[in-house]
């Protein structure tokens, strides 16, 4: 928005009465600091990815189980309220998260079965037809002395058969569809703009 | 009688062999595996979508929620294939730290190097999140509709179709080869288009437009602050209620312009046939449009009132 100053020597004398501030002496030296140690940091979790593993010996995992198999001492736990209260908090905080994490990485998922009826007019495939005419207009476009008009028209008709390829493979992935059709229509009505300047140009 | 007779058959059979193409329509089976999906939003999160083949809706609610739903869609004239081909089909819904990811993709057949899938495929998301989520889209071969958002927004887009309704905030569009429908627009617009047809009622906020290769048609109001358009082989219409009440500055090369006959400015060439045009109204406050047109045609018109 362009803005027209009525009162300009006003404007410009408030500006210039603004007080003015410099940052503290210290503010650089703790930025760099701060910068350093997050270089640090990063330096620090790239080693830890590639510190070496090592599978534990069969033993402790053999320990372990046996340990898991033992039965619990509840009863040790009880006797003691605070450990009691501290755990009965940690397993509502546990059950949350987990609820909070479930509810986050599942969803719902179904699937469902209809019928209808697909209009498929007009899907064969008949855009390649004219290629070995456009490859011929081109191979004597090639013959030409370049200039600055033909080299835009190559590099547009390049383009444009990229496009189409792009759509064709995509066609044969997914299927064809009126949407894709109606798009691959358009380019192939710009690449017949172009080449018919390019014959015009032979 | 008999000559008469077989004038009509004839013209009958001329009338079928002309007809361009007989409507053929099959019946298919359509397998969709649905997946719903919640997630808490919290300040700072995003969602990003990378879609392929996918239809995508974006709207808004006042719940400090994102819900999503994928379907997976495939159609064929048998059950079975159109069943084994839908398992082609991979979605991915998962956020990793403030980030909600949202993908699909097709994956190969177990065996085979490519998948080649014989069923007609395609997607369809339905997002359903607070107004100030920032949203990040990637779709080819598609379509999405976008309403109502009033933060970040940043689409790019290939081959598709992208319709824009009540938007505000920041937001950044490419697209190419496509076509984006733009409706009740107001913030900080940058938009890069190429062989892309583009049209934006009521806009209004700051825009900043490049196109190459398009028909641009800009339906400004009142509010519109700030345009500028640099656009290459491309046919632009602007419109604005009072066009006369705007500053412009156009500049043209191998183009034609017309303006509106209220408005008195005059043209000056340059020695490479480059012409220029400035004119500012004669009020305190007034929009700015910068338009540059090359090797295309720019018609500047009063908007009238729908």
């Amino acid at each position: 928005m362009e803005y027209r100053e009525l009162n300009r020597n006003t404007l410009e004398r408030a500006i210039r009465e603004l007080p003015g501030y410099t940052p503290e002496q210290e503010l650089w030296t703790a930025i760099e600091a701060h910068l350093e140690q997050e270089t640090q940091d990063k330096h620090l979790r790239m080693a830890t990815h590639q510190l070496p593993l090592y599978s534990p010996p069969p033993l402790v995992w053999e320990n372990i189980s046996n340990e898991l198999a033992q039965k619990p001492r509840l009863r040790k736990l009880w006797q003691r309220p605070g450990f009691a209260v501290a755990a009965s908090i940690f397993g509502v905080l546990l059950s949350v998260g987990a609820w909070l994490y479930l509810s986050e990485s599942n969803g719902t998922q179904m699937v469902l079965h209809s019928t209808e009826m697909l209009d498929v007019t007009g899907f064969e495939g008949d855009w390649d037809e004219d290629e070995a005419d456009i490859a011929m207009v081109v191979s004597m476009i090639e013959k030409l002395p370049a200039n600055e008009n033909l080299s835009a028209l190559k590099t547009e008709l390049e383009e444009l058969n990229e496009a189409k390829a792009v759509l064709t493979n995509n066609m044969t992935q997914y299927g064809k569809d009126a949407e894709m059709i109606r798009r691959l229509s358009k380019i192939e009505r710009e690449r017949s703009k172009i080449v018919k300047q390019m014959a015009a140009e032979i | 009688m008999r000559y008469s007779f077989a004038l009509l058959l004839f013209s009958l059979f001329l009338t079928c062999a002309t007809v361009p193409m007989i409507a053929q329509t099959i019946k298919v089976q359509v397998i969709t595996k649905k997946i719903e999906k919640t997630f808490q939003f919290k300040e700072g999160y995003e969602v990003n979508i990378e879609g392929e083949k996918a239809e995508v809706n974006i709207q808004t609610w006042e719940k400090k929620e994102i819900q999503v739903v994928i379907e997976l869609i495939a159609k064929h004239p048998e059950k079975a294939v159109a069943e084994r081909d839908l398992e082609l089909m991979k979605h991915l819904a998962q956020r990793v730290k403030n980030k909600i990811y949202l993908r699909n993709y097709l994956s190969s057949a177990e065996g085979k190097e490519k998948s080649e899938p014989e069923a007609y495929l395609s997607v369809k998301y339905t997002i359903t999140l607070p107004a100030e989520c920032p949203v990040y889209l990637k779709n080819v071969f598609g379509a999405a509709n976008i309403s109502s958002l009033t933060n970040r927004l940043r689409v790019n887009s290939e081959f598709s179709r992208l319709g824009l309704e009540n938007l505000k905030g920041a937001v950044e569009i490419k697209t190419r080869f496509g076509d984006l429908i733009g409706q009740d627009l107001d913030g900080w617009f940058n938009i890069q288009s190429r062989r892309s047809d583009l049209t934006l009622q009521n806009i209004s906020g700051r825009f900043n437009i490049q196109a190459q290769y398009g028909t641009i048609r800009l339906f400004a109001n009142e509010d519109l602050a700030d345009l500028r358009l640099d656009a290459e082989k491309s046919e632009v219409w602007f419109y604005h209620p009072n066009p006369q009440f705007v500053g412009y500055s156009l500049n043209a090369r191998g183009s034609e312009v017309k303006l509106p006959s209220r408005l008195n400015a005059r043209w000056l060439e340059s020695d490479t046939g480059e012409r220029k045009i400035t004119f500012s109204p004669n009020r305190e406050y007034y929009p700015n449009v910068s338009i540059r047109i090359t090797f295309g045609n720019l018609h500047v018109e009063k908007r009238v009132a729908p």
